[in-house]
This record gives C-alpha cells, sequence and structure tokens, in this order.
C-alpha cells in the first residue's frame, strides 16, 4: 500500500510539475509585450523568420516572412533577403551583394535605413544593392551564402565583419530545437539567465579571436570567398564594423590588425569602419541601452563611409 | 467525483504541492536576478538560438 501511494505521488508530481510549467507558458505567451527585451526579440526573430538546414550549411531566412521585431518592421522576400521584392535572374543594374550578420541585415532598422538601402541610395539609379545579411551569421556562413546567391550575378561583393565572426554556431538537435523554437518559457529563462553577468565583452571577444580553430575558419572562408570572387572576376571588399561600444582607447585594434593583414593576402579591399566613427559619440549609434546594434544613424554612417571607400567603374 | 477528486488532492497535497512551489520560487529568483543586473551593459551579443 505504502510503495503504490509512493509511485501515484511520483505521477502526481510529475503531473503537476508539467501543468506548472503550462501555466507560465501561458501566462508569458499572453503577457509578452510587458517583457519583450532584445533577448527575447532576437529569439523570435530566429523562431519564426530563421531555419537550420542541418546539412553543411547555415541557417537562413524563412522565405517570404515578415515581423516587426525590436521596433523594427523585417520583410524577407522568396529568396530569403531583406527585401520588399524580388531579384531577377536577369538584370537590369549593377548588383552589389552584401554578406554579414545582423548588423548587414539592420536589426532594429527600418527597411529603408539600413545601409544596404543608403548606399543604394548614394550609388545611383544604375546600381541595386542586395542584403543577404542574416543574424548570427560568420564568415564561414556568409561563403554559403554567397554560393547560393551566386545565380543573381553580382558586380561587386562586400562582406560585413564584425567580431563575432570568429565565434562558431551551435545548432541545437531536431527535437531541443521544437520545444526552444516554440517555447516562451526557454526564452524567458535565457533572457533571465544571460543578465547575470558572465564575463566582459571585451574579454568574450578576445578570447574567440585567441582560438586559432576560429581564426582558421575565419581564415580559410575569407580565402574561399577570394578564391570565388577571383574566378568569376568580382572585386571584394572585407567591411570591419568596429564595436560600438567605445571608439576611444579602442580595444580590438590587433583584431583590425590581422584582418588587415587577412585582406591583403587575399587580395581583397579593406575598409576600416572604425575610422567613420571617429569623434562620434557611441551612445548615439544605438538602437537602445540594452541594444548595441547601430541604429538609422549608425547606418547611415556605414554606408556614406563604404561609398566614399568602394572604387566603382 | 468531486469529493473524490479532492480526497486525492488532499491525500497527495505535499505531492503536488511541491513541483509547484518549486517552479514558482525558480521564476521569482530569476526575476529578481535580472532586475539586479538589468543595467549590465558590458555584456556581448549573446543569441537565445541561433
Amino acid at each position: 500500500m505504502h510503495k503504490k501511494k509512493k509511485i501515484y505521488g511520483l505521477i502526481v508530481s510529475v503531473a503537476a510539475f508539467i501543468l506548472c510549467l503550462l501555466f507560465f507558458e501561458i501566462v508569458l505567451r499572453l503577457t509578452y509585450p510587458l517583457y519583450a527585451n532584445y533577448n527575447t526579440e532576437m529569439w523570435k526573430y530566429a523562431s519564426k523568420m530563421k531555419q537550420i538546414s542541418y546539412g553543411d550549411s547555415c541557417h537562413s531566412h524563412l522565405p517570404e516572412t515578415s515581423m516587426n521585431l525590436y521596433g523594427a518592421k523585417i520583410t524577407i522576400n522568396s529568396q530569403g533577403l531583406r527585401s520588399e521584392y524580388n531579384y531577377s535572374i536577369e538584370k537590369t543594374k549593377k548588383r552589389v551583394i552584401l554578406l554579414g550578420d545582423s548588423i548587414t541585415l539592420g536589426w532594429g532598422v527600418q527597411n529603408n535605413e539600413t545601409f544596404s538601402k543608403v548606399l543604394e541610395n548614394y550609388l545611383g539609379e544604375n546600381y541595386e544593392v542586395i542584403n543577404a545579411g542574416v543574424g548570427n551569421y560568420n564568415t564561414y556562413c556568409e561563403y554559403f551564402s554567397l554560393k547560393k546567391y551566386s545565380y543573381l550575378n553580382p558586380d561587386l561583393i562586400i562582406v560585413g565583419f564584425y567580431l563575432n565572426d570568429f565565434e562558431q554556431i551551435k545548432y541545437p538537435s531536431k527535437i531541443s530545437y521544437f520545444f526552444i523554437k516554440n517555447s516562451y518559457i526557454y526564452s524567458f529563462f535565457f533572457d533571465k539567465l544571460s543578465s547575470i553577468p558572465r564575463g566582459h565583452y571585451v574579454d568574450f571577444y578576445k578570447k574567440n579571436f585567441e582560438n586559432s580553430n576560429n581564426q582558421k575558419i575565419v581564415e580559410d572562408s575569407l580565402h574561399k570567398i577570394s578564391v570565388y570572387a577571383k574566378e568569376k572576376n568580382i572585386p571584394l571588399v572585407l567591411a570591419n564594423f568596429p564595436e560600438f561600444h567605445k571608439f576611444e582607447e579602442y580595444e580590438f585594434y590587433e583584431i583590425n590588425n590581422y584582418l588587415e593583414f587577412l585582406s591583403k593576402e587575399n587580395d581583397i579591399q579593406y575598409i576600416d569602419l572604425l575610422e567613420a566613427f571617429e569623434n562620434v559619440d557611441p551612445k548615439s549609434l544605438r538602437i537602445s541601452n540594452e541594444d548595441y546594434h547601430p541604429n538609422a544613424k549608425g547606418h547611415k554612417i556605414i554606408a556614406k563611409f563604404i561609398y566614399e571607400k568602394i572604387h566603382l567603374e | 467525483m468531486i469529493k473524490k477528486t479532492f480526497k486525492f488532492l488532499k491525500d497527495y497535497k505535499k505531492w503536488w504541492l511541491t513541483p509547484m512551489i518549486i517552479v514558482i520560487i525558480v521564476f521569482l529568483i530569476l526575476i529578481v536576478l535580472s532586475i539586479m543586473f538589468s543595467k549590465n551593459s558590458q555584456m556581448p551579443f549573446y543569441y537565445a538560438l541561433f
């Protein structure tokens, strides 16, 4: 009798635990606008607008999706690019393709405020700029992206580089992916846990950079991109975004020098965007106090600087 | 039926109450921690998914 009660008790405990979690899941879904922030919006972007391929390649945008995220509307066309229209294979204008991560995508800024759109306006009516930026992409993924969109025949390739491109992306297993992407509890937990300090951003980025395996992946990927560009006779540019916490007493000159060296080695034009932000207050460039992605002002500065540096026929 | 359910819940009170209290306490701890560190802006970009 005693043993039977214990078994029943355990079943009741598990059921109560599941019910309790379900209750919180419903509450968190209903009250989402009250606690939405950078982390939860990034989770929403990944779970509703991205997909994993589980092959050799990387995640990509879900075609034909549109969402308001962190105050900006993000529209993905049927080709998986941030654009309100599709690009035809036959081109009527010269094409510039931008490869990169959430900065290139234009996280937190409107479709027409992204540096790809501003650059397009600078270049004039004979050019179109294709924004192939995908959140959390690194150089490894950008090589796959370049091959994927090679059918669009770009006349110039610009690779946007940010410090976290040294980081390798870890994808969840199929089962945990299902729960992670559908669970508001997970998003809530992740957000709360990530607020607990785990180290300074300088140490985090430097540690990623100093990992020789990470460096090798960046080197190999950049080399592959440059080989592709040379074979097709397309000019290639590496635009290195600065870390947006502070520009004075900048902490990552070593990484900039390394990227400049890699660019030289691979015949890539190197653009150091840190120079573009000289005498600019970094606080005036943030999307918000918790999100250091560049805002519309930052995108304008990036577009203008790239426009002034690139050499087009 | 209702009487039986109430009796069952009463008999197993500690079994269903304990996990519920644990879940609530974990939620409360996380909320308190995130309020304590809400002004921490020295973090790199982390991703909840990918």
